[in-house]
């Protein structure tokens, strides 16, 4: 029971001390790297209020000054804080790697001991600031600058020089510096034109390493990093960066004032300092761009995932599509995909899981689209494909996903429409997915040899030609035959006395053979024909009136026109009179006797 | 006799170039074709264009090489065939829509200055028919128009002589109406003087000089009105009326 309760004791009391060993410490500081020469200083800070700092023995280095105390308290929300920091300036002597020793202070009642410091002394240069020379001293003080370009330039670094379009380049903005850098001015950035750039170390302090370089020892300070993607083929050449760098350097002792002369005075010097430039080559892509190809280069995964499969109209099914992997995926657009025209497809939302470092652009931008079915049936959703561009294996991959089945069964507001007396389904147009030329035309297609019209062409001349000449020619026809026509009234009239004849010869026999109806009818034909051929008086206008009129006018006498009319009545009564058969030679031979009568006047 | 049987070797030859020239027509016009079903577009256009290249003219061969054109993403050579189709069959509705959908790419928008109702009424009068179709009118209306004067000429019935002359005199009215439609419409059709805009990009100017001000910027595929031409250079008019000059190889017409 009491070894317990010791136990348990015991182990409150190791939790406490770790809990204060955690809460105060000791922390050693000093750069991993320095030349033989060059001062530098060592800081152990306690972030706690405390005493009795003891340093280590600081056997392998010349201390110049230290320790040097300084605190600072802090009030934040009303509870304090406090920091106790001890430094020493040190100066190495050798080259070579060497050890600090862990410092120990007491704070709270409690020992806190530092962490120990490891630094690597390096072979100084010649004309290092702490090592001038006099006569390096005496130019300073002439001119505003003792470093040549060595001791200060800036670079451009980038991973590689050749790339696809879209493929990942980092580049680095580096300063290298052997003089001590007080502050940056005038920092004018590569425009990075024809790139799509995220930066990686934004908001980030520059901090300097240092660095060998062919045996010397360098400042240097990563000012910027950034991720480029190429968006145009080609050579692109990234502009240098421009910079001023404010540089303290030494000055001369002499000729100054007592505080100069005892201190060593120190100035500050503006030097504006410009990088290389760098060209990279873009290829383009390799064969044609798929068409569904979203436009990034990397090497990218596809998850797409629908919430339900079975759902009623007009409720929302969500959609999920995941695209992830290393690629600009800030450049993704969202995804146009095909849907059924009876869904209603809002606009994506966009969730992002994008992180950018030296690495590149990697995470994962997944879209979430809402589909509401607005009728019921089976729907394919899908299936959808995008293709990206691999730069190791240098062609377009294509990810794909098969369609998700969704059935939608009748949602409420559809039970009550068809449960109504009459059924009115509501029409709707016939919507366009898409629009596209009609195709071609094919089969035989008449293919003419030169413009082709008909219209003053010769069968077009022809066909207007033909029937006008027909028209003249039958008008023309039409004005002989009237001219012809005249002839034939006149041949008739010479002929009219020679039928008369024969029909009055015609009738003699007739009257010979006691055919009193038929004789009759002879001498009027030959009568009444006579006067229609002779004067030319149509056979439908006979009358008496008109013949008397027209022998009339051709000077017949009217005792003649008198006694032809009254011939002309006799027989045409004797034909039904009874006993005419008597009177036939007298009639025959007054027939005869008016036509001699009027061929004499006519 | 020799020099005889000459003509005779002459004759047979033209006669077998001609029938081979158009053969050759054809297996070009179904390798193009199938150029254009396999997508193989930009083949097929030239191919097209070879056959149009030997004085051949079919509305068909225009329409497709427009649509092969529209396909290998060339609207102003596109635009320029649909228009020049459209020319040779003016109702073809395939010919009207894809013309319509090749317009949509062209960048400018052009506002066209409104006609009164009457001058469209007119212009489409005129275009109820093609130039044949006219032609046949007035031939048919020549044919009307005499009959009509010859049963004036021989009729003797007073009502029948009254019916006959109006009957002719409008057969005539139309016989000329025709005639002058289909005049209008060859003349638009051989003296055409629209032209398809082919630079991609080009400044009209106010003269006929690359010194001259620059007006207003005109994009590929947009059809204009050429109105003179001057060392090289072309007078458009836009239809919303604004006039300017520009090279004369940046402009085709239709």
């Amino acid at each position: 029971m009491t070894l317990r309760l010791t136990y348990l004791i015991v182990l409150l009391m190791g939790l406490f001390q770790t809990q204060n060993l955690s809460a105060q410490k000791l922390t050693a500081s000093a750069p991993s790297q320095v030349q033989v020469g060059q001062r530098f200083r060592v800081t152990w800070e306690l972030n706690a209020g405390g005493s009795d700092f003891v340093a280590p023995e600081i056997t392998d280095f010349r201390v110049l000054s230290g320790p040097n105390q300084s605190t600072s308290m802090q009030y934040i929300n009303g509870s304090m804080s406090q920091s106790i920091s001890f430094s020493y300036v040190l100066e190495p002597i050798k080259e070579g790697n060497f050890n600090i020793g862990s410092a120990k202070i007491k704070a709270n009642g409690n020992i806190v001991s530092s962490n120990e410091l490891t630094i690597n002394v390096v072979k100084g240069a010649t004309s290092t600031n702490s090592g001038a020379s006099p006569a390096a001293n005496n130019q300073s003080s002439s001119s505003s600058t003792t470093a040549n370009s060595n001791d200060l330039f800036a670079r451009v670094e980038v991973s590689k020089r050749t790339a696809y379009l879209g493929e990942k380049i980092t580049a680095d903005l580096k300063i290298y510096s052997r003089v001590s850098i007080v502050n940056f001015d005038d920092w004018k950035m590569p425009s990075f034109e024809g790139f799509w750039m995220k930066e990686t170390t934004e908001n980030q302090q520059i901090q300097l390493q240092n660095e060998v370089i062919d045996g010397v020892m360098y400042q240097t300070g990563l000012l910027k990093q950034v991720i480029l993607y190429p968006q145009k083929s080609g050579e692109i050449t990234i502009d240098p960066m421009e910079l001023s760098v404010i540089v303290r350097e030494r000055t001369s002792g002499r000729g100054r004032s007592v505080f100069d002369q005892f201190f060593g005075g120190y100035q500050d010097f503006k030097r504006p300092i410009k990088s290389n430039a760098v060209t990279i080559n873009v290829k383009p892509y390799p064969g044609s761009k798929p068409d569904d190809f979203i436009g990034l280069t990397g090497n990218l995964n596809m998850k797409a995932s629908i919430d339900k499969q079975q759902t009623r109209s007009n409720e929302a099914v969500n959609l999920k599509i995941t695209v992830s992997g290393d690629g600009n995926l800030y450049q993704l657009q969202p995804l146009k995909l095909d849907f059924p025209p009876d869904i209603e497809v809002y606009d994506p939302k966009t969730n992002d899981n994008i992180k950018a470092n030296a690495n590149g652009i990697s995470g994962s931008r997944t879209f979430e689209y809402v589909l509401i079915p607005r009728y019921a049936g089976d729907f394919k959703i899908g299936p959808f494909s995008l293709s990206y561009f691999d730069p190791n294996a240098k062609t377009f991959k294509t990810l794909s996903q098969e369609a998700f089945d969704l059935i939608v069964e009748k949602g409420e507001g559809d039970d009550e429409r068809s449960s109504s007396a009459v059924n009115i389904t509501s029409k709707e147009d016939i919507r366009l997915i898409g629009s596209d030329i009609r195709y071609i035309k094919q089969g035989q297609y008449p293919i003419l040899n030169g413009t082709n019209f008909f219209y003053r062409s010769v069968p077009f001349y022809a066909a207007i030609g033909v029937p006008l000449l027909l028209f003249v020619l039958l008008l023309g026809y039409a004005e002989y035959q009237r001219s012809q026509g005249n002839d034939v009234v006149r041949l008739k009239s010479k002929r009219a006395t020679g039928l008369a004849k024969k029909r009055l010869n015609k009738a003699k026999k007739l009257w010979d053979e006691n055919q009193t109806a038929s004789f009759y009818d002879e001498v009027f034909k030959a009568l009444s024909d006579y006067v229609a051929d002779k004067f030319a008086i149509p056979v439908a206008e006979l009358s008496k009136d008109k013949i008397r009129a027209t022998l009339g006018a051709k000077q017949v006498p009217e005792e003649t026109v008198s006694n032809f009319i009254g011939v002309l009545d006799k027989t045409e009564f004797a034909r039904f009179a009874p006993g005419a058969d008597k009177e036939m030679g007298s009639v025959y031979d007054e027939a005869l006797k008016a036509i001699v009568n009027v061929e004499n006047h006519a | 006799m020799l020099k005889r049987g000459f003509t005779y070797v002459m004759i047979t030859v033209f006669s077998l170039m001609s029938v081979l020239g158009f053969a050759q027509v054809d297996t070009l016009k179904t390798s193009a074709d199938k150029a254009y079903i396999e997508g193989l577009y930009t083949e097929a256009a030239a191919l097209y264009e070879k056959i149009l290249s030997q004085e051949y003219v079919s509305a068909e061969v225009h329409y497709n090489l427009a649509n092969a054109y529209f396909k290998s993403g060339q609207i102003a050579p596109s635009i320029l065939n649909y228009e020049r189709a459209l020319k040779l069959a003016p109702k073809d509705e395939d010919i009207q829509f894809n013309l319509k959908l090749a317009n949509l790419s062209v960048k400018d928008k052009v506002e066209e200055i409104p006609q009164l109702f009457f001058v469209t009424w007119w212009e489409t009068i005129l275009k109820a028919f093609g130039v044949d179709g006219w032609a046949w009118n007035v031939v048919i209306a020549t044919v009307l128009g005499l009959i009509g004067m010859l049963l004036f000429r021989f009729s003797s019935d007073e009502g029948m002589k009254r019916l006959t002359f109006y009957f002719g005199i409008m057969a005539i009215a139309w016989g000329v109406f025709a005639l002058y439609a289909a005049q209008h419409n060859f003349d638009k059709i051989v003296n055409d003087d629209r032209a398809v805009v082919f630079a991609s990009t080009i400044n009209a100017k106010s003269a006929p000089d690359q010194k001259g001000k620059d007006l207003f910027v005109i994009h590929e595929g947009l059809v204009v009105t050429v109105s003179d031409r001057l060392n090289g250079w072309c007078r458009i008019k836009l239809s919303n009326g604004d006039v300017g000059w520009v090279p004369e190889g940046s402009v085709a017409t239709i």
